[in-house]
């Protein structure tokens, strides 16, 4: 298992949010999260990546329990994340913005950017461009790029479908597919978007109100009678 | 990452700079020449203030870390160097205050403050040392932005009282002055004002240019970068702390600098010159030069501080008004300051529509 969590409780101050989640995602495996907002995905996420602590549980990385080590560590023991919202660093050019991941991490190197880009060209005539003038879909690709740029293990992803335009979540789900084929790679996902969060994972979960109420493989829920479980 | 003029630059870079620094010499050469002793040694205090700015700029502009205590900085500096001045004028005996103050003999932490050799290192060093341990503990605790500038607000005013009230210590109130000897020069002597200026202008040049430096390394884009997204560099496997810990200290170890050729310049240094106020001031001449801008904050620090000494002259009230509407200006106006207004009207006055591909331009420019 690249990444095991068990028992997780996590509350915002003395509000509980999450209660005794459990989670697994084999090596090279994609595993899809789907809830309604406001049941707790992004905070689950951001238990993972070292961004709040829980109450209890643990967080295993390759079966080493990194419950208590910071962010930076962990990106460093192999965890990519591209968080909501897609902000980069907006004073800095796409250029930059991929370079300074390189003089961060140990394992960014020049290769590694070039191997980048070549899986979002579309950011490639925008080298020189400021992030902050980017458009969505265009700030997104290049959130996804920066995580990559560390050659993650596991890629955990919250909402890169959020208010994107159709054609570049087309352009975002071949890439996430192809990587997904290169192997080597787990995917953690958090999506609204149930179709195309069921046409890349082989296992999905659903989460309400701070648990994980269903999982299991994806072929086996329908997008339907997603969308019904998570509506409103 | 000046956005605009970038254009120019990149067109005669070489010739531009030559031209700047041709100029800067040439002023700094001439000024000591054509004005009075007693302009010159505000001048030199105008410089000291600047390389405060260009420091403050590293840690706040580029860096985010918006400090409304570096008085505490510079104050260390400051006294450091009074210490030793205080003693180099006693010789064997105690300073004038301490007798005043019924100190018998001279208090530990000053001993070493006899040494030229220990005093202005410490000068830099001390505060670069409080910065790393205060930087440390608060950023990893994630304290910032409101919080931070409050928390160090709160170090100023803890400073100037700790200062004040361990008179037989720091001279309380009065703090460290008359001084009969400045490093072997006669204080008052017009010669010693000169060298004394070129000490601050050479100071001033030497921050400039570390910090220009700073801000075009990898460093220094890591530091925008944690300025723009603190966690997002964290989830890129770096240790942000430390990237602000370290810029907080340099920009630390520049106030004390400036500390440090203040108190020879002026003559004292006392809490007033450390508390809340002045680490205030520093903020504006950076606010109004125009932050995250390399030449700005010299100006910024230049023109305050000439516009202060020209106001109190003749209603000194109305300085910390005007101050407080010109804060308030930049701030909500013109938030790139003065070094901001200009590149706008740069390319108003001159380049229409230009101002895009500049921006452009400054991408390509760099690797
Ligand atoms: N920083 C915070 N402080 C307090 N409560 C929060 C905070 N962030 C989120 N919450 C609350 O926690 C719950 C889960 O939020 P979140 O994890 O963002 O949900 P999701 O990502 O599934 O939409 C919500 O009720 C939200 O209001
Ligand atoms: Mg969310």
């Amino acid at each position: 298992m690249i990444l095991s969590v068990s028992g997780l409780d996590v509350a915002y101050g003395r509000a509980p949010v999450l209660h005794g989640i459990d989670l697994e995602i084999p090596d090279g495996g994609f595993v899809c999260l789907l809830g309604r907002n406001g049941v707790g995905k992004t905070t689950l996420l951001n238990t993972i990546m070292g961004v709040l602590s829980p109450t209890s549980g643990r967080v295993l990385l390759d079966g080493h329990d990194v419950t208590e080590r910071p962010s930076c560590a962990r990106v460093a023991a192999g965890m990519g994340y591209v968080p909501q919202g897609r902000d980069g660093f907006p004073h800095l050019t796409v250029a930059e913005n991929l370079d300074v991941v390189m003089e961060a991490s140990a394992g960014g190197d020049r290769t590694a950017v070039d191997d980048v880009l070549d899986r979002f060209p579309r950011l490639v005539p925008l080298l020189g461009r400021r992030a902050g003038n980017l458009s969505g879909g265009q700030k997104q690709q290049l959130a996804m790029a920066r995580a990559l740029v560390t050659r993650p293990r596991l890629l955990v992803l919250d909402e890169p479908t959020e208010g994107i335009q159709p054609s570049i979540i087309d352009e975002i789900e071949d890439a996430l597919a192809t990587l997904g084929q290169a192997g080597g790679l787990a995917f953690l996902l958090v999506e609204q978007y149930v179709e195309f969060a069921l046409r890349l994972a082989d296992t999905y979960a659903v989460m309400e109100a701070g648990r994980i109420v269903d999982s299991g493989p994806a072929s086996s829920l329908h997008a339907d009678d997603a969308s019904r479980l998570l509506a409103v | 990452m000046t956005g605009g003029g970038a254009a120019e630059q990149r067109r005669h870079p070489r010739l531009r700079q030559g031209a700047v620094v041709a100029a800067t010499l040439a002023v700094v050469v001439v000024l000591p020449l054509v004005v009075s002793q007693f302009r010159l040694a505000l001048l030199s205090k105008y410089l000291v203030f600047a390389v405060v700015a260009i420091g403050l700029n590293l840690a706040w502009g580029y860096g985010g870390m918006l400090s409304l205590g570096h008085g505490v900085f510079f104050g260390l500096g400051a006294y450091c160097t009074g210490m030793y001045l205080k003693l180099a004028e006693a010789g064997s005996g105690l300073p004038d205050f301490m007798s005043w103050s019924g100190v018998s003999s001279l208090p530990a932490i000053w001993a070493p403050f006899r040494h030229a050799w220990f005093a202005l290192p410490a000068a830099v060093l001390v505060p670069m040392g409080v910065a790393a341990l205060l930087g440390a503990s608060v950023f990893r605790r994630r304290v910032r932005g409101a919080y931070f500038a409050l928390l160090t607000q709160a170090l100023a005013a803890a400073f100037a009282i700790l200062l004040v009230g361990q008179q037989g210590l720091t001279g309380g109130t009065n703090g460290l002055t008359n001084f009969s000897t400045v490093f072997g020069l006669e204080p008052g002597n017009p010669r010693t004002t000169q060298i004394l200026f070129f000490a601050a202008a050479a100071a001033a040049a030497v921050a400039f240019l570390v910090v220009r430096q700073i801000v075009q390394s990898r460093f220094g884009r890591l530091l925008v970068a944690v300025r723009d997204g603190e966690d997002r560099v964290r989830f890129l496997g770096y240790d942000a702390t430390r990237v602000k810990v370290v810029a907080f200290a340099l920009s630390a170890g520049l106030a004390g600098l400036a500390g440090a050729l203040f108190v020879p310049i002026v003559g004292i240094i006392s809490p007033a010159d450390v508390g809340v106020v002045p680490s205030i001031e520093m903020v504006v001449w950076v606010a109004i030069g125009g932050r995250a801008t390399l030449a700005g904050p010299v100006i910024g620090a230049l023109l305050v501080s000439y516009a202060n000494t020209a106001l109190s002259e003749w209603y000194p009230d109305g300085w910390l008004y005007l101050q407080g509407a010109l804060f308030v200006v930049a701030v909500v106006w013109a938030p790139r300051g003065l070094a901001g207004l200009a590149d706008r009207f740069r390319h108003l006055a001159w380049r229409p529509g230009s101002r895009r591909r500049a921006e452009v331009a400054v991408g390509a420019a760099s690797p």
